[in-house]
């Protein structure tokens, strides 16, 4: 018998291996979530992947708009939110005024988000903590990708150098005909760039046991309709850190970093009617901590931080009446921790933060104590809870009534306030019904008190910027994952509540939706094919409703007249705040890559539906004219990928 | 395998498909009244108008065409503690009837003029018993700035003419207007007219447009000499015999705005940043009982010369 037999060639799955941590069976970690880099890229890309919209399929994580990638954790609001990228604080961390975050996945090696119950190395924000480290680069190769999507082309460069590595990304708009998409059809002259660097060095001649690691980023938006009639916008981002990592001969390590941070946003009116806006921040912080490893594994850190923070701003307000804000705080706080990690089935982290000095007078000498507990009686199941307080010394004069809030500038909590803070309850359940699927399901209760809202009756340059409120959000977490190697399925289910108290006045603030409901679906199809699939729900959110029109005297700006016989249009009566709800969001996006393996190179393309059945998911009405305005509608994107 | 895949997304699709739900961003109807009234420091002659809110049976509010002025008010004005002005109603014919084809409604007084510092109050008793209320202060005048402004326009005056004032008030706003202030001799008769000086000159896409000031803070103004040389020579342009033109000065007419119409302009004559979007603005009034505003502005004139060669050298007569 002659029996033929055919060539054909087989792609097997991608392995991309970075730096990962173990996670013990008692690691005290109830409410963190860590996103990898190959589960960004399981959802589709859309325009563009990005880090914060992620987020949006994390239980207990809101959005008030797919226009925004402003995240809302856990009742709180987005200025409660940390981003550290490699231990810099990142503030207004958005390109095309809040469209897409400002950090390419592209240089992301490890992405640890905490919804909240952060231990104490971590503070000085009320909500979550979103810790971003870059990657080191490849310390054996040269290698280079480039991509390029309809909105930006990006690249990276990366490899070895003598005792460490190095690597390079950058990212740029090239064309922002698809935010067309987002704005309602508005010309959007987007022009954007990210840039970043991290160069890594371990020389055991220089010093034994160190790693010292040089990073910066850049990045930078400009809106400009060159035309004298029209305003310019100009906001920047410039980080720069070092760190030196040092293991000790006994079991102790440490690690010592400096960071500084430049951010300044600009509106500049020109000849238009726009109001001039201007928001510097200058940050240099140094961040001090040491872990020693006792006999019986149980651990204590330690460790010391000093931020130097100076914040500018101008602006006015809807009123006219204008702040002028120039102030700088030193902040000088220490942290203790005593981790028992000695028995298998149970974890303690029991810490301690303390304000030595406060960025602001009110926040000297707050003390912040944090415990988190597991217990795993067994590999099934694992039982863990949090109580700890934080407090906040920094906020933003942001307008919550704005659906797109295209300013929002941070300030130190002024001194006729209060400092904010925030007690958090957190208790879980993990089941591990089998190694492929797992429940984690969470309650959480967080207080809030002193939190500021803006002034929305500041008339005149004298008067409070700022108020004071509390808050009070609870809720229910519950996120199934089932993963084989050839797919990846993840439902998530939240019910929340939160309410605002301002002026005793309670509300609902804007992004309180009851049910959210997040399915993620990843299949490895076969032959280099991967497809992916999400589906949110989200039930309304609040809106204050209509009750009626007047019709109110307008001035024109640019030719004052005092025509108050005639000049007048409609203007809506509004009913309670935030009284009603829109009707319920849901959207369904696909996607579909292929990996083409060449000789020397390898080539992914990526091509996804965003709301694939075109849900037209109401965003606001223009009260003035009674125009619908729907979130994204169904659009095609394509994403190419080229790496050597 | 990968069809069945496809086939699954496409069924899952399919049950979404046709979900958009209606909704109203409405609540039921609630009853609201308006008062407007600014008192202006130009004229002895105020108006006031009374509105009442409405409702449409959608959501675009210009499907509303029925006026909703509120006719039989009875709006009185007090100055001080002892002058009374009751304003009468009237109408007048409206040019643009895109939204109403019935005249336009309104009340006025005539013969008031605003002394600054004055002290008023209002009140709008409407027909169903409603009062709505306000009460506002008329702005002192300012000092003009001398030795920081510009008191004569000559021939070698070059870049900007500058007129500054001193502010007491940093909560008011101020809206200056530039004018030539000439005669014109018409058959015979000499008759006093003003050209308006746009504030900037603005080339776009090759067309030219003007800019004339809008209110604001700023204590002091600049304007273009070249723009003020061109508002000169476009006084005559429709008459060929320059000598029936007599200038007698350029004034810079300044309004200043109380605190009221100050902090109304803003929520009304400014954008904020076009990319943002605010669903529920404040809405700024002054009125007791309902919307609207009750404001005023007093209105002072500074006189800058002209140099007599700089007005012969267009051609024109110089006043003496």
């Amino acid at each position: 018998m002659d029996i033929q037999l055919s060539s054909s060639s087989v792609v097997l799955q991608t392995v991309e291996k970075i730096g990962e941590k173990i996670v013990e069976k008692n690691a005290t970690d109830i409410s963190l979530d860590r996103i990898s880099v190959k589960e960004l890229e399981a959802i589709p890309k859309g325009v563009e992947t990005d880090v914060f919209r992620s987020l949006q399929y994390v239980p207990g994580v809101n959005f008030t708009a797919d226009l925004s990638a402003r995240y809302y954790v856990r009742g709180g609001d987005s200025n409660q939110n940390l981003v550290l990228l490699n231990g810099a604080n990142v503030y207004n961390s958005f390109h095309a005024m809040g469209l897409f975050s400002v950090i390419d996945p592209e240089m992301i090696n490890t992405m640890e988000f905490y919804k909240g119950g952060y231990t104490a190395e971590y503070g000085g924000r009320l909500s979550s903590v979103l810790n971003l480290i870059t990657k080191d680069g490849n310390r054996t190769r040269y290698s280079a990708k480039a991509a390029s999507s309809f909105l930006t082309a990006k690249g990276v460069v990366e490899g070895p150098i003598p005792n460490g590595s190095f690597i390079i990304t950058g990212r740029e708009s090239h064309s922002t005909s698809v935010l067309k998409n987002f704005f309602n059809e508005q010309t959007a002259p987007f022009n954007f760039y990210d840039a970043s660097f991290k160069v890594n060095f371990s020389n055991p001649d220089f010093i034994s046991g160190s790693k010292i690691i040089f990073h910066g980023f850049l990045s930078n938006d400009k809106l400009e309709f060159n035309s004298p009639l029209r305003e310019d916008y100009n906001w920047s981002n410039n980080i720069f850190g070092f760190s030196w990592f040092q293991v000790y001969d006994i079991p102790l390590y440490s690690e010592i970093s400096y960071t500084t941070n430049n951010f300044l946003g600009k509106v500049n009116p020109n000849l238009s009617s726009a109001r001039g806006k201007e928001s510097k921040l200058n940050e240099h912080k140094i961040d001090m901590k040491y872990n020693y490893i006792l006999d019986n594994k149980n651990e204590v850190s330690g460790g010391l931080q000093v931020t130097v923070l100076k914040a500018q701003l101008f602006m006015e307000n809807y009123l006219g009446a204008y702040s002028d804000i120039n102030e700088k705080g030193i902040n000088l706080s220490v942290f203790a921790k005593y981790k028992l990690l000695q028995f298998d089935e149970f974890g303690l982290d029991l810490g301690l933060r303390y304000n030595i000095a406060g960025l602001t007078r009110a926040g000297t000498g707050f003390i912040e104590p944090r415990v988190s507990l597991t217990y795993t009686p067994n590999p099934v199941i694992a039982f863990k809870v949090f109580w700890g307080r934080f407090q906040q010394e920094i906020t933003t004069i942001s307008n919550e009534n704005e659906v797109i809030n295209v300013f929002e500038p941070y300030i130190l909590v002024p001194e006729y306030l209060k400092t904010p803070e925030a007690e958090h309850y957190n208790a879980g359940i993990t089941f591990y019904f089998t190694d492929k699927i797992n429940l984690v399901s969470e309650v959480y209760y967080k207080k809030s008190k002193n939190i500021t809202e803006i002034n929305y009756d500041k008339k005149y340059a004298s008067d409070y910027d700022l108020i004071s409120g509390e808050a009070e959000s609870y809720g229910f977490e519950n996120d199934l994952n089932y993963s084989n190697n050839f797919m990846h399925f993840s439902v998530g289910y939240t019910l929340a509540y939160s309410y605002k108290t301002v002026n005793n006045w309670k509300y609902y603030p804007k992004y309180d939706s009851r049910h959210t409901l997040n399915c993620a679906l990843e299949v490895n199809i076969g032959g280099g094919w991967k497809s992916m699939l999400t589906w949110t729900y989200k039930s309304g959110l609040p809106y204050t409703p209509i009750i009626g029109y007047y019709d109110k005297l307008f001035f024109n700006p640019s030719a004052f007249n005092t025509n108050i016989y005639d000049n007048y249009f409609p203007y809506s009566v509004l009913g309670d705040k935030n009284s009603t709800r829109l009707p319920a969001y849901h959207r369904m996006d696909i996607g579909v890559s292929k990996i083409f393996d060449l000789n020397y190179f390898r080539a992914t393309v990526d091509a996804s539906i965003t709301n694939l059945y075109n849900r037209k998911n109401l965003f606001y009405y223009d009260r003035s004219t009674g125009e619908r305005i729907n979130m994204l509608p169904f659009f095609v994107s394509v994403n190419v990928k080229v790496e050597i | 395998m990968r069809i069945k895949y496809i086939l699954f997304v496409i069924l899952i699709a399919s049950m979404f498909i046709s979900c958009d739900d209606n909704f109203s961003p409405k609540a039921p109807y609630d009853e609201r009244y308006t008062l407007n009234c600014i008192i202006r420091g130009d004229t002895s002659f105020q108006v006031a108008t009374t509105y009442i809110s409405y409702d449409v049976p959608g959501i675009d509010p210009y499907e509303n065409k029925e006026y909703s002025f509120i006719d039989g008010a009875f709006i009185r004005m007090w100055r001080g503690n002892d002058e009374i002005s009751i304003f009468k109603d009237t109408i007048m014919e409206r040019t643009n009837q895109s939204r109403f084809n019935t005249d336009i409604k309104y009340y006025y007084i005539n013969g008031f003029v605003p002394n600054e510092g004055d002290s008023l109050e209002i009140e709008a008793l409407l027909p169903n018993g409603r009062r709505l209320r306000s009460h506002t202060k008329i702005p002192y005048g300012v000092k003009r700035n001398e030795p920081n402004s510009d008191m004569i326009i000559t021939r070698s005056s070059k870049g900007y003419v500058k007129t500054s004032w001193f502010i007491k008030d940093q909560n008011q706003i101020y809206l200056p207007k530039l004018y030539i202030d000439y005669l014109e001799n018409e058959n015979g008769v000499n008759i006093r007219k003003e050209k308006i000086i746009p504030w900037k000159k603005l080339k776009i896409d090759d067309a030219v447009k003007y800019l004339y000031p809008s209110p604001s803070a700023d204590y002091f103004i600049e304007y273009e000499v070249n723009i003020i040389n061109e508002a000169m020579e476009n006084l005559s342009e429709n008459e060929s015999e320059n000598d029936k033109f007599t200038i007698i000065s350029a004034i810079l007419e300044l309004s200043i705005f109380d605190k009221n119409l100050t902090t109304y302009y803003f929520t009304v004559g400014l954008d904020d940043n076009s990319f943002a979007v605010g669903l529920d603005e404040g809405d700024y009034s002054n009125i007791e009982n309902g919307f609207g505003i009750f404001g005023s502005y007093f209105t002072q004139k500074f006189k800058i010369e002209l140099s007599k060669p700089y007005v012969n050298s267009f051609g024109y007569i110089f006043y003496e």
